[in-house]
């Protein structure tokens, strides 16, 4: 069966959200072109990312390290796969490779001191990318008027 | 209830990226998304209660796996043909996915128009009263 490729919310509607105006100061931290591809060319959808990013990795750090108090760290690495999830949906390569080092757990043992710096390099690369969307954000906001 | 669309239920975790699937799904014509589940213990009753003819399944789930998820699936209802989907970086998972019964993998950064593509050619319609084993 021929599957015909329908127009995207991109195609009909490039740049909706003017995260593009800024890629060149941010892209080693943050590309929207990538974002927006691993988005399945959805800008609603990367939008939706990008709101939720900061309330997530503030949610999931906390629950990382306590998963890392008890010794779990397959949970630790579960944790770090959710955020890889998302990061890479944002189109953060350094983000998701922080990400890969600590999902790595899941399925590997480490001692704590290994796991505790893999988390600190990721949180260290999220608080980045945290600050990157928000100078994006606030680039694609219209002036305000009056 | 069109019969010759696909019957499609996705499993995700993420509720951003299983939004933007849904999305994904939705706007094909030839697929019906019956149900959306956030956890593999959802995704097998939702399966039951459904009857799916492709379940997209997300790797990485709490409660239960979507490997995991996938086996009680296949074993109960073997017509529902399962789609493996995930942000792991190891052909090994492929491998993992497809000996517990998934027909494709696919990593979910690629995945948009080769999911479709994918879920219309696996999924021949059928009737879903008669789940039958594939031969």
């Amino acid at each position: 069966m021929m599957v015909m490729p329908q127009q995207s919310d991109f195609e009909r509607e490039p740049d909706r959200h003017g995260l593009f105006e800024s890629a060149p100061p941010l892209a080693s931290v943050f590309d929207p072109e990538l974002a927006l591809k691993r988005c399945y060319s959805r800008p609603k959808m990367l939008a939706e990312m990008i709101d939720s990013f900061p309330a997530e990795v503030d949610s999931l750090f906390p629950q990382m390290r306590a998963a890392l108090a008890k010794g779990d760290l397959p949970e630790v690495g579960r944790l770090g796969h959710r955020i890889k999830g998302t990061v890479a949906c944002l189109g953060a390569e350094r983000a998701r490779e922080a990400a890969v080092r600590v999902e790595h757990f899941e399925r590997h043992s480490s001692t704590a001191a290994e796991a505790e710096q893999a988390i600190s390099a990721l949180e260290q690369q999220c608080e980045a990318l945290k600050s990157a969307l928000a100078t994006a954000r606030a680039a694609s906001r219209p002036p305000q008027s009056g | 209830m069109d019969q010759s669309r696909v019957r499609v239920l996705l499993a995700d975790d993420h509720p951003t990226v299983r939004r933007g699937l849904a999305d994904v799904i939705r706007d094909e014509e030839g697929i019906e998304l019956v149900g959306q589940a956030s956890d593999g213990l959802e995704a097998v009753e939702m399966a039951r209660k459904l009857r799916p003819d492709v379940i997209v399944m997300d790797v990485s789930m709490p409660r239960l796996d979507g490997v995991a998820a996938m086996r009680r699936i296949r074993a109960e209802l073997p017509a529902s043909r399962v789609i493996g989907l995930s942000m792991h970086e190891v052909d090994e998972m492929g491998r993992v996915m497809c000996e517990a019964g998934a027909v494709a993998y696919l990593k979910k950064d690629e995945a948009a128009d080769t999911l479709v593509a994918m879920i219309l050619a696996q999924a021949a319609p059928h009737g879903h009263e008669d789940q039958v084993t594939d031969p």
